[in-house]
């Protein structure tokens, strides 16, 4: 560990957390031969060795997949409404009792997090769609938020350089609202799938049904081969973790990638409590951090530090760096810090069934479903509401899952539930959340967590265009169905509370005005040059696409930019 | 790298310091997984063996459970209810899985079917006929799926059966087809009836 005079150790770069954006700003910042320190608050997880629960069958498992009622009330009271939440899954969501934080009575928040070395790329849902200028001159256009400071140009070689590297599957479709990528070979459609998909496009001239894109590898190349990684193998269980490394994950890709340059140093059970600001030069100095099993507080000092804590914990931190200049949170001049909270809107579904095709099947477990990319406010205007929203969707024959719903018993019973039932086809609501400053989180004056870190409160609503924009999901999503001649069709239009779609985002927006946002285009901090936040708290909106690779690209292009500053003596 | 253990004892310690070999010369190598050796290193997991003796059911409870999944999932061209163990996980889930009103509400409902048995005449419902029980269950069953549906313990019942059922290892392969690794997805097979649905235990399925 390099020291500098002091003793103290100290980098050329830290990197806070070491999920995906965490790990791609290790890849590219080591690659470039800077001296890198990654902080993961969570435990040490191994590749391979720490996937207890891959390849099990349910029957291996003492309560097959389920997670025993009382521990998950007391443990896990947000992390259990998460879909990906299960008995395969448990270690690698946090335990809600000993990571608190608050929320209005009125206003619910689930917050679901993974602190781990890795952190939730390994239980991601893998969906990456690249952002247009539809959604970086939203903002601008209709006024919500401040104008991105870049466009589609800046950030399109990035999508490049950040796919080629992670593998993302896909099939190339020309829409100008969701460009095209560096793609493997696609997934196949199913043959209900081809055939509804056909007839929406009869009916809705301006919808496409194609395929998921998905961080999976379909056709490997030399680089990910050489990294231990290989093709997927279609058991759809990634989030219990894959030893062939087929999906993208900090584990299987970005660390590896960065370790094998020398260059990295990895300290686990590291709790980032504050960065470090100097008055004088105006810059940070490293990070204040406490130790998970021991409490010690330690200082590790660097040249430049890359929040990549997850949007939320990025916030807490930057919110809990004070000093004389920054009062309020570290490069908060604008008084921006903490707002402008988002997720998608979402938990908005509608299924049916899909009469015929009975004499036929699909064998493996896909990995990825297919997508009806936005097309309201695209070439069509709606009046209900600006911006947009995309339907993650599929068909399937269930299984055994339909059971409780079949009337009977004995064998007729037995037998019918042999087979699988009619083909369903389902679509699932991802629509963009406007940024709004009452959307925000700010630390508790009196509350803190067990390492004296003030609790965060968070106050984030659906407003008035957010729901107006929630039932048109659900009322697209069911007439869609019964125009393409679907059957039985069920609507869900509860919608899931803000957080549980996963997608939070917001809170050190991007803008070009300094009195406005807290980060600039590059992802580094109007105020503190030397500060770069490159995870989703950088979003200065939300678009309705999984955003996931976007914070993949933003991060490869900050440390670009930040290598290329160091060298040149400018930061 | 240590040298292969020649213990072949598939459930012993060797089993796992084979398992952790394999996985740290993978890892070590920097090579990509082949599907040998995942297999191999997935065969090594084993299950655990069955317990004797039941973990909280009493005697005359864990009875009447066994009778009424039998009734319920009966053997047949694919093993029943009482092959695949579902008495059996079920006894365990309500020792260690459940809370406890699931525990109070099973114990209150398995009384129930013995009541409704004596009803019909019967001591309980596993001294009833093969005849009386069916009847009983399909009475329930008619009730769960009619308007509005009886609510109550046997929509639970039946859920939590089939489930036991169908993530057995028997239900899972013999009933259904099991891929631990399919390799391939492929879209769009042919399908006769009685080939079978896959088995997938994927995401949260509440109980």
């Amino acid at each position: 560990m390099p020291t500098n005079s002091e003793g103290t150790p100290h980098f050329d770069a830290i990197v806070v957390g070491s999920g995906i954006s965490g790990g791609w700003a290790a890849k590219e910042l080591t690659e470039r031969g800077l001296k890198v320190l990654v902080l993961e608050r969570g435990r040490e997880v191994v590749h391979r060795h720490d996937y207890p629960t891959e390849g099990k069958a349910a029957w291996e498992l003492p309560y097959r997949g389920q997670v025993p009622e009382e521990r998950g009330a007391r443990d896990h009271a947000v992390q259990k409404k998460c879909y990906a939440f299960t008995g395969y899954t448990e270690h690698f969501f946090i335990n809600d009792r000993e990571n608190p934080y608050a929320t209005p009575a009125d206003a619910p928040f689930d917050w679901i997090r993974g602190d781990q070395l890795g952190g939730r790329s390994l239980l991601w849902q893998r969906q990456c769609y690249r952002l247009s200028d539809l959604d970086f001159e939203a903002n601008r256009r209709d006024g919500h938020g401040v104008d991105w400071p870049i466009r589609y140009k800046d950030i399109a070689p990035w999508y490049d350089h950040v796919e080629r590297f992670a593998g993302i599957s896909g099939s190339l479709e020309g829409l100008p609202q969701l460009p095209d990528g560096q793609f493997q070979p696609p997934y196949p459609l199913n043959c209900v799938e081809t055939e509804v998909g056909q007839r929406i496009a009869r009916q809705f001239p301006e919808r496409r049904l194609i395929i998921g894109r998905t961080a999976h590898l379909t056709e490997p190349t030399d680089e990910q081969r050489a990294l231990g990684r290989a093709r997927c193998m279609n058991r759809n269980e990634c989030q219990r973790g894959c030893s062939f490394g087929a999906y993208f994950s900090s584990l299987s890709a970005t660390l590896p990638a960065a370790e094998r340059t020398g260059n990295l140093t990895t300290v686990t059970d590291a709790i980032v409590e504050s960065v470090a600001y100097d008055e004088a030069s105006g810059r940070a100095t490293g990070v204040r951090i406490i130790d998970r099993r021991t409490r010690a507080r330690r200082f590790y000092g660097a040249r430049i530090v890359f929040l990549c804590a997850s949007t939320l914990g990025t916030a807490q931190i930057m919110l809990n760096s004070v000093s004389e200049r920054f009062p309020n949170g570290i490069a908060n001049a604008s008084g921006t810090l903490g707002r402008y909270l988002m997720d998608h809107l979402g938990g908005i579904a509608s299924v049916g069934v899909v009469p015929g095709f009975l004499d036929r099947y699909d064998s493996g477990r896909r990995p990825t479903r297919c997508y009806i990319p936005r097309y309201a406010n695209v070439t069509i205007q709606d009046e209900r509401f600006v911006r947009g929203y995309a339907y993650q969707c599929g068909a399937e024959r269930p299984g055994w899952t339909r059971g409780p719903g079949v009337p009977g018993i004995g064998t007729a019973l037995k037998e019918r539930l042999r087979d699988p039932g009619p083909w369903t086809f389902s679509v699932s609501g991802f629509g963009e959340m406007l940024p709004d400053a009452r959307n925000r989180v700010w630390l508790d004056e009196k509350k803190t967590d067990r390492w004296g870190i003030p609790l965060l409160n968070i106050d984030c609503r659906h407003r008035e265009n957010d729901l107006a924009m929630m039932a048109a999901i659900a009322d697209d999503a069911e007439a869609m169905l019964a125009a393409v001649g679907l059957e039985d069709i069920r609507t869900y239009r509860g919608g899931a509370a803000p957080g549980l779609l996963v997608h939070e985002m917001g809170t050190a927006r991007m803008g070009r005005d300094p009195a406005t946002s807290v980060l600039n285009g590059h992802s580094q901090a109007h105020d503190v040059p030397n500060l770069f936040v490159t995870d989703g708290a950088a979003m200065a909106s939300s678009a309705c696409q999984n955003p996931s690779l976007t914070y993949m690209a933003f991060t490869a292009r900050a440390a670009s930019t930040a290598a290329a500053m160091l060298k040149a003596g400018t930061l | 790298m240590p040298p292969e253990s020649p213990t072949t004892d598939a459930e012993g310690p060797a089993s796992l310091s084979r398992r952790r070999m394999l996985l740290h010369s993978a890892a070590w190598l920097g090579t990509a997984m082949t599907v040998a050796q995942w297999e191999s290193i997935a065969r090594a997991a084993a299950p655990e063996p069955p317990e004797a003796g039941t973990l909280f059911l009493d005697r005359r409870r864990f009875t009447t459970l066994g009778a009424a999944v039998d009734v319920l999932l009966p053997a047949g061209e694919t093993p029943g209810a009482l092959d695949a163990g579902v008495d059996r996980l079920i006894d365990r889930l309500l020792a260690e899985w459940a809370a406890p009103e699931r525990r109070e509400r099973w114990q209150a409902g398995l009384d129930g079917f013995d009541r409704l048995a004596q009803a019909d005449g019967a001591h309980g419902f596993a001294e009833g006929t093969r005849r009386q029980q069916s009847d009983l269950l399909q009475r329930l069953d008619d009730a769960a799926y009619a308007d509005g549906g009886s609510g109550g313990f046997y929509p639970e019942f039946k859920k939590v059966a089939l489930f036991a059922y169908f993530t057995s290892e028997a239900g899972a392969t013999q009933s259904l087809r099991y891929e631990r690794l399919p390799g391939e997805y492929r879209p769009c097979l042919p399908y006769t009836a009685g080939d079978g649905a896959w088995f997938w235990n994927g995401y949260a399925y509440e109980l």
